[in-house]
């Protein structure tokens, strides 16, 4: 027996220093990354000082292009819009933003039906996106160490932080500009085309109840942003063929007095366009420029 | 039935069943050792012992048979009676 | 509680610990209550199964012991066997005799309200159940005297390393272990603890990646073509092997630790050259009980018969293990395939036995390498329904393969295959090296530097490429 305590005192050890090794290399490759999702991540929690912040998933970091906003607007804009994530990640980069300054505006884009959604497992395990950044940033454990009962002991390895994101560390090296060029400011604009076809509009399906988590989850975002003033633009861009008038996620912002509610979702140039798609629900760069410029002539008439 | 008369006889049904000229018997010889000596020839195997000897195996004594020696002892039995 | 949540890291360790300061004959007290314990966490009412047949299987064993009447004891034999079937009957295949009911009355325009039961499935009740059933028969048959203490009983059938997915143990085996739980030493903890992470490498680093891709095209047949769902039909059986492989080896690791040696489940399956050799290194514990209990008995009935009855206990034996994996009409078709794949084997055995002969094949490495492809293919083919929800969705995966094959690979997210594939390639060369070169070891072998670094090198890869949460997701269009 106590062979093998010794045994396996001494592989722990050897276990954490070959952690720390690993991880001190992983840490300069992130820090180093040329571009790709990681940097544009380390961006909005340590650089970032623009003007206006896009948030939001696929959605926000294909549809919106900073550069109309900021040849419009006159002022800086990053997109830090990630694909697949929702509130809980949304949530820590604002809290990583909110910890260096206030930008002036935050567009966040969501979808119609968003604050119906469950957060639990699915909307916190993928907030592990943020894992590489546990050390650094202790704004982000309140929102990741939900993830599971024992996440905060386990985030202590620099393995286990980078679980399963060497694909995406690494291929910016070897394949720079899929996640959007440096000069997109955070945009990720997307190529091709959905065939031509008919469109007959249907209305989206909008009996979600609101789920009580999410829109706490949600004030909090918004107050940490209005109590700064922040003037928050909540954003539905349109799906190609869906008509989206309302839902109980709209009725709800609505009703909030602090942010401006504009729905793309039964915009006709869009919804009934698919030349201007990628696919039902993201815009290529066609129409992401349309897009983009429609929202700032709205951005800018709430703002005037 | 003697030993060695059985052990004859089961090697000619072994050579038949198996395809092979130059198996040899022994005591302890099991499906362990012989490549084509599964649960689908087994069953083809008891047939043709059950076919020479003139005996009927019960169920029971198929679970006893872990090796050719045990096989010969049963046979042995049945033939005795 | 399963054996790759965290709840069970901090389970087994504290398990063995108390195990190990328990005096050696209470021990197996210590086993019982950890595995009621361990059954318990996953839901409650699910232990009361495993109690109702732990009862119902001692006091028939203990009859038919206690009886000398030939007629009486297959009376308590059979019995017990139809009492500790009902509820696997009941949980597993009710509600599909009860749609299928409800269907065929609805097509001759009845309409009779069958009611429709929400039913949570009681985990691990088609492996204990099995269990008991082995054990009724081998008692039976007087290859064992019946259990006369309850308590060791009730750990057989519910020993925790075993309960969920096996390996399905035999009593002969497992119960004299119960009665000898002695301090065993050093090396044989270490043995099981390389078991155990070899297991999660498979489970979490192979079978769940892989998963991540397969479950994406497979669960959309209709949107996927040919070459895609050709390419996840081939991926599917080694996510099936990597999953149960996995948990059979942290079951057989963990009960190793705990100083009881189970039987092996698996034996690198895709290096077998035929069907029937695949099926003694498939699933061993399930298709060895599956021969001894139900094909011996049939083709021992059947035997007059020539080829003809192996053929149709093989044909039966299979159609039983294709509805023990699940009562839709996928299984079945299953269950079908394997029985006629083996059925032509049987069949054709002694002609290709001839030509392999003549032909000096039984060496060459090519015909031995095309052998364990097309062995390969036939399960692979067999899987699809395995695997499909349905069997229009089986059909219209064989009918896309055929008609849209050389269409565009869907590849969705490059990250998750690039590693999913690194991770069969690991294994896979783990199982030829063993297969074909079993002298060079790496965790076993005789160097104890190798033998550490390899073992540390191997956790790293676990915690670097395991999929722990649905952080891991397919997110291809973004």
């Amino acid at each position: 027996m106590i062979k093998l305590l010794k045994k396996l005192v001494l592989f722990f050890l050897a276990f954490v220093i070959c952690d720390y090794i690993i991880g001190l290399g992983l840490d300069i490759i992130r820090n180093n990354s040329p571009d790709g999702r990681y940097f544009k991540t380390q961006y909005s929690l340590e650089k970032g000082k623009e003007d206006i912040v896009i948030l939001g998933a696929s959605c926000a970091e294909s549809n919106i292009a900073p550069y109309i906003i900021e040849d419009s607007l006159k002022m800086t804009c990053w997109n830090a819009g990630r694909g697949g994530q929702i509130l809980p990640f949304w949530t820590c980069l604002e809290k990583g933003i909110l910890n260096r300054y206030t930008p002036k505006i935050v567009i966040l884009d969501i979808g119609a039906n968003d604050l119906s959604g469950n957060l639990f497992p699915t909307g916190y395990e993928r907030a592990a996106f943020l894992r590489p950044f546990y050390h650094r940033h202790k704004e982000i454990h309140p929102i990741l160490n939900k993830i599971f009962f024992f996440e905060k002991y386990f985030d202590c390895s620099n393995l286990y932080v980078y679980n399963s994101s060497y694909y995406y560390l690494l291929r910016p090296y070897l394949f720079k500009g899929l996640d959007g060029k440096i000069a997109d400011k955070g945009w990720k604009p997307l190529t091709g085309k959905m065939p031509p076809i008919i469109p007959h509009p249907i209305p989206i399906i909008t009996s979600y109840n609101l789920n009580n988590e999410t829109v706490q989850l949600f004030n909090e975002f918004i107050s940490n942003l209005t109590t700064r003033n922040c003037k928050v633009f909540i954003v539905i861009s349109p799906v190609f063929n869906k008509k989206i008038f309302t839902s109980p996620t709209i009725e709800y912002i609505n009703r909030l007095n602090d942010v401006y509610l504009l729905n793309f979702g039964n915009c006709k140039i869009f919804t009934e366009n698919s030349r201007l798609y990628r696919d039902d629900y993201h815009l290529n760069i066609e129409g992401a420029i349309k897009f983009t410029t429609l929202l700032v002539k709205r951005i800018k008439h709430e703002i005037n | 039935m003697e030993r060695p008369e059985i052990t004859n006889k089961l090697t000619a049904i072994f050579r038949k069943v198996f395809c092979n000229d130059s198996l040899v018997l022994s005591n302890d010889l099991s499906a362990h050792d012989v490549e084509q000596w599964d649960s689908l020839s087994h069953m083809l195997l008891i047939t043709e012992i059950e076919n020479e000897f003139v005996i009927k195996f019960k169920l029971k004594d198929l679970n006893k048979m872990r090796n050719v020696g045990d096989m010969i002892d049963i046979i042995s039995l049945k033939t005795d009676c | 509680m399963v054996f790759t949540s965290f709840n069970f890291l901090i389970f087994f360790p504290l398990l063995v610990v108390i195990y190990y300061i328990t005096p050696v004959r209470f021990r197996w007290l210590t086993l019982l209550v950890a595995s009621y314990f361990f059954y318990l966490n996953i839901k409650p009412v699910f232990a009361l199964f495993v109690l109702g047949v732990t009862i119902s299987t001692y006091i028939f064993t203990r009859l038919i012991d206690q009886t000398n009447v030939e007629s009486r004891k297959k009376s308590f034999m059979l019995l017990n066997i139809f009492l500790i079937l009902l509820p696997l009957f009941f949980f597993k295949y009710f509600s599909h005799i009860n749609a299928g009911i409800f269907s065929l009355l609805e097509s001759i325009h009845i309409r009779w309200p069958l009611p429709a039961l929400k039913l949570i499935f009681p985990i691990g009740i088609s492996f204990y159940t099995f269990v008991a059933i082995g054990y009724t028969i081998d008692v039976y048959n007087e290859e064992i005297k019946s259990e006369k203490n309850i308590g060791i009983l009730a750990l057989f059938l519910s020993f925790f390393p075993l309960i969920l997915s096996g390996p399905i143990e035999r009593a002969k085996n497992m119960l004299p272990q119960f009665y000898s739980l002695k301090i065993i030493d050093y090396s044989i903890i270490v043995e099981g603890l390389k078991l155990m992470l070899w297991g999660y490498f498979m489970k979490l680093v192979v079978a769940d990646r892989v998963g991540l891709y397969v479950d994406t095209i497979l669960n959309n047949v209709s949107q996927h073509n040919g070459t895609t769902l050709l390419f996840a039909s081939f991926l599917y059986p080694i996510q099936v092997y990597a999953d149960l492989g996995g948990y059979s080896l942290i079951a057989i690791g963990t009960a190793k630790i705990l100083g009881i040696n189970v039987m092996q489940n698996f034996k690198r399956p895709f290096f077998a050259t035929s069907m029937s050799e695949f099926w003694h290194r498939w699933h061993i514990s399930l298709i060895s009980w599956l021969t001894d209990y139900v094909y011996t008995p049939l083709s021992f009935a059947l035997r007059k018969y020539g080829i003809w009855g192996i053929v149709t206990a093989l044909m039966i034996t299979f159609l039983i293990s294709g509805v023990w994996h699940g009562a839709a009409l996928t299984f079945i078709a299953w269950g079908f395939l394997q029985g006629l794949f083996l059925s032509i084997e049987a069949l054709t055995n002694k002609k290709r036995a001839k030509f392999e002969k003549k032909h000096n094949l039984g060496k060459n490495g090519l015909y031995i390498f095309i052998e364990i492809f097309f062995t390969f293919i036939l399960f692979a083919a067999s899987q699809i329904f395995g695997r499909a929800g349905n069997i229009t969705d089986a059909l219209t995966i064989y009918k896309k393969i055929f008609t849209t094959a050389g269409s565009k690979l869907f590849i969705a997210d490059v990250g998750i295959l690039v590693f999913a594939l690194l991770g069969i390639f690991i294994l896979l060369l783990n199982d030829f090296m063993c297969e074909y070169f079993p002298h060079v070891k790496l965790l076993r072998n005789k160097n104890k530097y190798i033998r550490f670094f390899s073992l540390l090198l191997l956790l790293m890869y676990i915690i670097s490429f395991g999929v722990f949460d649905s952080g891991q997701f397919i997110y291809f269009k973004y």
